[in-house]
């Protein structure tokens, strides 16, 4: 392909959709997330399942563990998320993260009642690849606040510096 | 260079002089079906129970906070033809409701597009051990707005948005905005250039009809902090199915530097600005070439006809086209 009408092409292909995602977020920190979650583990999203709640769609996701950071969540962490696919029917909460069989993922959870939710919904997932973690956060919204000193807001970043902050997280 | 590659220069240089005029980015299903309303009269209903908190806010009426409820409807409005002359969209204000149900029932007759003041957190209202915690339920069950963990509670708003998965229609959308019930714990503060994310029971949604200086307590009068009107206009543009212009923590995308700051959907928000109220020009462009006057809905993920570009919509990637373009249009001119 000649180099002009190479660069024409790569030009067309520059605007690509993008997901839906509404909710407004305060912004908040790395470390305030950690501090807050009752573990932090890295792992490869195993399973991933969507049901009916009343007239919510909610989705049951098992992480094998592959390292915890913080706490003791055992080999396999479950958790509730909203939102979810059911039948033909999909329901997009903006503000939860979604998770895919096979992704490998950073979470932030904690338990309220008997099950594991994701702290700070799309806040508290990062997708690992090539070495980076992005927060479920790409069409959040935010109102941007200070932070405290040497803390970092929650975005996309390496896994080693994640992992630094989560663990030195007080 | 040649007459014909000037005026095509020209018309670049003034889609770079004019960057966010085709910055709108359509909301996709995760099969990339981008979402739309099939009518193009939508309803909407308000549950009006909001107890009194910010001054700008209330006034003396049957309904505590009835500027509240106008700011919202303000809102959808300034998404309508009867603003915006590019479209024939209606959202329509169907009145007060006391259902206090999110979500989508899809054995119903019919479903509330809901705009609801959750007021107060869940975690204060339900007990660790209710199992609506288990079942996602809290927040319908109490009327709360649903923090299962601490970091839950920097969620400001959130829009549910329940679509057919294949083709991206909508049939139902609410919005839950994380509001203040008025009741202040001793010692609580807004602390606006603090570190907590953990507000007494909610945000200090206000209702002023100019930006006013910020303010430093819950319950203060005078002041702005998070605008209602502003928020509401930005979940009501992915209510009609527009995502954001560009992603956080991408270098087009920096809160302080992006040409696309302007923009109503732009995703961050100043506390107390109030200038989101009003749509800029892209994201009138959005919300008429999805739902053009005179024309058919924009429902495929490539626009057949007509202006608006690709499905997208040019998209954050709109700039990086016309740059890559007049790279292009330069080369070929040297070759002559």
């Amino acid at each position: 392909m000649k180099p002009t009408a190479a660069l024409l092409l790569a030009s067309l292909l520059a605007g690509a959709p993008s997901a839906a995602r509404a909710a407004t977020f305060l912004e908040t920190s790395v470390e305030e997330t950690a501090r807050t979650s009752e573990t932090v583990v890295r792992g490869v999203v195993e399973r991933v399942g969507s049901r009916w709640a009343g007239s919510r769609i909610l989705t049951e996701v098992v992480v094998r563990v592959t390292s915890a950071w913080k706490g003791r969540p055992g080999e396999r962490l479950t958790l509730l998320v909203p939102g979810g696919t059911v039948g033909d029917l999909a329901q997009e909460v903006d503000a939860a993260p979604t998770f895919e069989e096979g992704e490998e993922v950073v979470v932030f959870a904690g338990r309220r009642g008997h099950t594991y939710r994701v702290n700070g919904l799309a806040l508290g997932k990062y997708r690992i690849e090539d070495g980076m973690a992005t927060p479920g956060t790409a069409g959040a919204r935010f109102a941007p606040r200070g932070l405290a000193a040497g803390e970092r807001a929650v975005g996309r970043m390496s896994v080693v510096e994640l992992e630094q902050r989560v663990r030195s997280a007080r | 260079m040649s007459p014909r590659t000037v005026r095509l220069a020209a018309a670049l240089a003034a889609l770079l002089l004019a960057p966010a005029a085709r910055a709108y980015v359509r909301s996709t299903s995760r099969e990339g079906a981008p979402f739309y309303w099939q009518e193009r009269k939508v309803g909407y209903q308000i549950n009006p129970r909001r107890g009194p908190s910010a001054p700008s806010c209330s006034d003396a009426s049957q309904y505590a906070d009835t500027a509240a409820i106008e700011a919202v409807r303000a809102a959808f409005r300034t998404w309508t033809g009867a603003v915006q002359d590019c479209t024939d969209l209606e959202l329509l204000d169907q009145g007060f409701t006391d259902v206090a149900t999110v979500g989508f029932d899809p054995r119903a007759a019919r479903n509330e597009n809901l705009v609801i003041f959750r007021e107060g957190w869940c975690s204060e209202v339900a007990l660790p051990a209710d199992a609506c915690w288990d079942s996602g339920t809290c927040a319908n069950t109490y009327d709360c707005f649903e923090d299962a963990l601490p970091a839950d509670r920097a969620t400001i708003a959130i829009t549910t948005v329940t679509h057919d998965a294949h083709s991206g229609r909508i049939y139902d959308a609410d919005i839950e905005l994380a509001d203040w019930r008025g009741q202040l714990p001793a010692g609580s503060s807004l602390s606006p250039g603090g570190v907590s994310t953990q507000p007494p029971d909610g945000w200090y949604f206000t209702c002023t009809p100019a930006a006013q200086p910020p303010c430093s307590a819950y319950g203060q009068s005078g002041c702005t902090y998070v605008d209602l009107q502003s928020n509401a206009t930005h979940e009501i543009g992915h209510f009609i199915g527009l995502a954001h212009p560009c992603t956080l923590g991408n270098s087009d995308c920096n809160p302080k530097t992006s040409v696309y700051r302007p923009l109503v959907m732009f995703p961050a928000a100043t506390l107390g600005d109030v200038s989101k109220r009003t749509l800029t020009d892209d994201d009138r462009a959005g919300l008429c070439a999805i739902y053009p006057f005179g024309g058919a809905t924009w429902t495929s993920p490539v626009k057949a006809s007509g202006g608006g570009g690709c499905a997208s919509g040019g998209g954050a990637g709109g700039l990086a086209s016309a740059l890559l373009a007049l790279v292009a249009l330069a080369r070929r001119g040297r070759r002559r």
